[in-house]
């Protein structure tokens, strides 16, 4: 189907014919283009113009300067995380004294602080503080499998134990024990008999559960945090040039 | 051919001779221009001329739906020396046409920016200075077209004005033949109508 507004085949509309020849009085007359001297080769000057030996120079700064940075931030944290990983890698061994119990004397037992919730060998610490209310039989019980934790503390602490990071959770226990202590504090009335925990580490280190950091221990720790900061805002800043570099490249 | 004349005051003018291109298959076009974008991007001067005469009606065309009358001629000169300026930005060569079409628009909107503080020569004060007495119905005519939605003027213009055929408007300016079809002829409709109104308030 011819269509000669469109494609200018078959035959032409009336009016349109017309707007063709009175408008076509106002087309484009061609005059030749001026176009300044510098014009044509300032496209290439730019490209041109700084001297190869620099280009090349800042093009492989950057990359150099973005590698670095990526060296260095990856032995920040791995320093990080081996310093964080080496604490728990050690027993942790709650020393937790228990007395005051109603007719069941003093009695001093080293347990092992369960890292994981499947650990049935070790003794429950939250049973144990909840064991005040539990009948005559039940308290025999919990004595009796006091007894064989002591043993079992033995052996252990004579066997080096391995804590995987799977299920070595320091601080959620820290903070386990950091709650429980001060649920007792809240309960005077139990207070007496509450037992007091402290972890004793294998070397002989005793660490109290809430015990804060030393003004040393925490100075490191926040340059540790800053150093990794400013690494991390150093990477960033590489990486944007980078960017900027591909997109002036292209 | 194409002559490249070096004249005082370190221009050089580009003169073309094949103005009537016609319009080719779209595919082929654009090799040609990519071929002739690389060509300039390589400092030959002469390229430049083929792509000015191919697209100097496109240029020419959507300037006329946007700025004055007597504007248009100066103002094309200076889209080319935009177009060669920034002609290593242009990503894919072979869509020359569309880059050139963008720029187009860009700057009659920046010669609208510039011109607002200024006093504005309205289209009617700017047409009859500049227009000649047999041109005085043809710019009453476009004018009339530029009071179409904006989508209908730009086609109809390179149409009537330019000369150009359907096909041809939609393989430079890079939009889709199916809308410039539409536009054109949704345009004529409204522009009858116009024209019908323009005529009856001139018998009566």
């Amino acid at each position: 189907m011819s269509d000669y507004l469109w494609d200018k085949t078959g035959e032409a509309d009336e009016d349109v014919a017309q707007l063709e020849n009175l408008l076509g009085a106002l087309k484009y007359q061609p005059r030749p283009l001026e176009i300044p001297a510098d014009a044509m080769p300032a496209t290439k000057t730019t490209a041109t113009t700084m001297p190869r030996n620099t280009r090349t120079a800042t093009f492989f700064s950057r990359p150099r300067l973005a590698l670095a940075a990526s060296l260095v931030l990856t032995l920040l944290a791995g320093l990080w995380l081996v310093t964080r990983d080496s604490e728990p890698r050690k027993d942790i061994v709650a020393k937790v004294e228990q007395g005051g119990a109603p007719g069941g004397g003093r009695q001093t037992d080293k347990v092992v602080v369960p890292n994981s919730a499947t650990d049935q060998s070790a003794p429950n610490v939250t049973d144990r503080n909840t064991g005040k209310a539990t009948d005559d039989k039940t308290h025999g019980a919990t004595q009796k499998s006091s007894t064989a934790a002591a043993q079992q503390l033995k052996a252990q602490t004579e066997r080096p134990r391995i804590v995987t990071a799977s299920n070595a959770k320091p601080h959620r226990t820290s903070r386990q024990l950091l709650a429980r202590r001060q649920k007792l504090q809240t309960r005077p009335e139990e207070n007496v008999s509450a037992p007091r925990e402290e972890i004793v580490l294998n070397d002989g280190m005793r660490l109290q559960a809430d015990e804060p950091l030393t003004p040393q221990q925490r100075e490191a720790t926040e340059q540790l945090m800053f150093a990794l900061r400013l690494t991390s805002a150093k990477l960033n800043y590489a990486q944007r040039e980078m960017r900027e570099i591909g997109r002036a490249g292209k | 051919m194409y002559e490249v004349e070096a004249t005082t005051g370190g221009m050089l003018h580009i003169i073309g001779t094949n103005m009537s291109a016609e319009a080719s298959s779209p595919k082929l076009e654009n090799n040609a221009d990519a071929a002739l974008v690389a060509a300039v991007r390589a400092g030959d001067r002469d390229a430049f001329g083929r792509l000015y005469d191919a697209y100097s009606r496109m240029v020419h065309g959507i300037l006329l739906a946007r700025v004055p009358y007597g504007e248009v001629d100066d103002l094309v000169q200076d889209v080319f020396l935009v177009a060669l300026r920034k002609i290593d930005a242009l990503r894919d060569a072979g869509s020359f046409g569309p880059w050139l079409a963008m720029i187009t628009r860009n700057r009659a909107m920046d010669f609208h920016r510039r011109t607002r503080d200024t006093a504005e020569l309205t289209d009617d004060i700017a047409t009859t200075a500049n227009a000649a007495a047999p041109e005085a119905e043809a710019v009453e005519v476009l004018n009339l077209i530029r009071q179409l939605p904006e989508a209908y003027r730009e086609p109809l213009i390179l149409r009537f004005v330019e000369g150009m055929t359907g096909p041809e408007i939609a393989e430079r300016t890079g939009l889709a033949p199916a809308s410039v079809r539409v536009n054109i002829h949704r345009g004529m409709k409204l522009l009858r109508e116009r024209l019908g109104e323009t005529k009856y308030e001139r018998e009566h």
